[in-house]
């Protein structure tokens, strides 16, 4: 326990220095406003300021990109509510009962809402990562090649089969991927392979290049013609709309728990995520509910379930990331990709050889959080 | 437009078998394929690429009995897109950084002609000045602002 007190004081000391205070804001802040844009997602964002990273230290580099990850779940859920349109896609289920809430004049208790249970489930979700992870790499140094070796095909099959849309293309992608990666100086023979003659080719594919052309310059080809300025709903979210009932009071707590707790349990398996998370969350609230036939008509644990599922599940996505080095979805691969340019290995020895990068990065998913709620509350009580 | 196959699936999975019939035909003649045992640089190569074409195959022939519609083809933001990328690498050394974004700009304006010129031509002087100031002055990369690296 002491051990866990003394990583915990440590993270806070390299979270809190006021330079990585400043990347994370930055972060989150551009988090939840392309979590808000229903154009572009925190994935291209993420391979598009992937470069401006490299000078950064890595832990704050890390967490200005986690920042924008976990930001966009907060914001996403503002346009689900506002214009039934999900800013962002696991926040689509938020549209159910969110956009009904709105159409009562009941958006702001809905924003608020959604606000706090974020908020208290991304903590289930920090809490669960401080106190499971060192666990698993405790467990996990034990590992062999045949384990890694397993974890590898069952992160790489789960991530392109589970997630959405047929798993023969999932799997086709997941090849071409290993096919791309052959590019290089073949390690057991120091055959040049695929390099066509080019020296810049011998390190391999830079993975900024990779990240870019796949996740940002095709979402901005696809999105030059599809983004379109939306119309705010005429509704403006007026303060006295904020005030929740005691009704909703009293229905907050256990629809929140339960959500946090889906979204934990989802997000750190590999494949699934935050999208799927939130479904789960409400198919679960409303099969629980006294009255399965107010959901879809502006119930509102149908907006706090899903949303505190979205981001517990934003939280527990770092833990197969940083702890086996085993990203659970793109967004996480480009993640270990910012650690593996500024040298530091992935997988298990993370921890115990970069202390400060680990525990600072899970520390200062409380300072984002924090930010995250500060900055929401105060934007809807404008708004 | 629907046609009596599955053009878009079809067309998918070509590209998978060609890819993979060139990874693995391109390895096959270079590099020695060694032994399941004792692999050469070759031999993984030549399997991913094998496989490839096995699940393109696999895809290809459902999308054969059904018909489908083949979605339309943005080719003004592709090709503004990437040529613009394509001047940015090239012009960077040779002409610097200023002359490299303003170049970007104006092309990828021709993905979507609905910006007017005082906007386009505001719009490259605000990211040249931002990447002058975050890329030169601020994280100190080398690269010239105008001019090539003499």
């Amino acid at each position: 326990m002491d051990t866990l007190l003394g990583n915990i004081l440590l993270g806070l000391q390299t979270a809190l220095i006021p330079v990585n205070i400043g990347y994370c804001f930055v972060g989150v802040f551009l988090g939840m406003l392309v979590g808000v844009l229903p154009g572009i997602g925190a994935l291209a964002t993420i391979s598009l300021l992937f470069p401006i990273t490299f000078h950064l230290h890595p832990a704050s580099a890390l967490m200005m990109l986690a920042g924008i990850y976990y930001g966009a779940q907060y914001g996403g859920s503002t346009t689900s509510i506002l214009l039934n349109l999900p800013g962002d896609p696991a926040s689509s289920v938020t549209c159910l009962d969110g956009y009904p809430m709105a159409k009562q004049g009941r958006s702001g208790v809905a924003l608020l809402m959604t606000t706090l249970s974020s908020f208290a489930a991304a903590s289930v979700g920090i809490l669960i990562m401080i106190l499971f992870s060192p666990l698993i790499v405790d467990a996990s140094l034990k590992f062999g090649d045949a384990e890694y070796f397993s974890l590898m095909l069952l992160g790489l099959v789960a991530a392109s089969t589970i997630s959405t849309g047929s798993g023969l293309k999932g799997i086709a992608m997941v090849v071409a991927g290993i096919s791309l990666g052959t590019i290089g100086v073949d390690v057991y023979t120091g055959t040049p392979r695929f390099t066509l003659g080019m020296m810049a080719l011998w390190e391999g594919l830079s993975i900024v290049a990779v990240a870019m052309g796949l996740f940002g310059v095709t979402e901005v080809i696809t999105s030059i013609r599809t983004a379109e300025v939306n119309r705010v709903d005429p509704k403006t979210v007026t303060f006295r709309s904020m005030i929740p009932t005691r009704d909703d009071w009293r229905r907050f707590p256990k629809a929140a728990l339960r959500g946090s707790a889906v979204g934990s349990f989802f997000g750190a398996l590999p494949g699934t995520g935050a999208m799927i998370a939130a479904f789960m969350a409400y198919a679960i609230e409303k099969r629980v509910s006294k009255e399965p036939e107010r959901f879809g008509h502006g119930a509102i644990e149908g907006v706090i379930s899903p949303e505190a599922a979205n981001n517990a599940a934003s939280q527990t996505a770092f833990i197969p990331t940083m702890t086996l080095g085993i990203p659970g979805s793109a967004t996480m691969a480009l993640i270990l990709g910012a650690l593996i340019v500024h040298g530091i290995n992935p997988g298990p020895r993370l921890m115990t050889e970069h202390p400060d990068v680990f525990w600072g990065l899970v520390m200062s998913f409380w300072v984002g959080n924090v930010l995250l709620l500060a900055l929401n509350l105060d934007r809807k009580s404008v708004v | 437009m629907t046609t009596t196959i599955d053009r878009k699936e079809a067309a998918g999975a070509t590209i998978i078998v060609a890819s993979g019939a060139c990874l693995a035909g391109y390895a096959w003649l270079h590099y020695p394929m060694g032994s399941p045992n004792e692999m050469g640089p070759g031999f993984f190569p030549v399997a991913l690429g094998i496989i490839q074409i096995g699940i393109g195959l696999m895809l290809a022939v459902p999308a054969l009995a059904r018909s489908g519609a083949f979605p339309a083809v943005e080719w003004r933001p592709l090709v503004a897109v990437m040529l613009s990328g394509a001047f940015f690498a090239l012009s960077i050394d040779r002409l610097g950084l200023v002359p490299a974004v303003v170049g970007l700009v104006l092309i990828i304006r021709c993905a979507d002609g609905e910006y007017a010129a005082p906007w386009i031509i505001l719009l490259a002087a605000v990211m040249a000045l931002v990447a002058v100031l975050i890329f030169r002055l601020g994280l100190n990369m080398p690269f010239a602002i105008v001019g090539g690296l003499g």
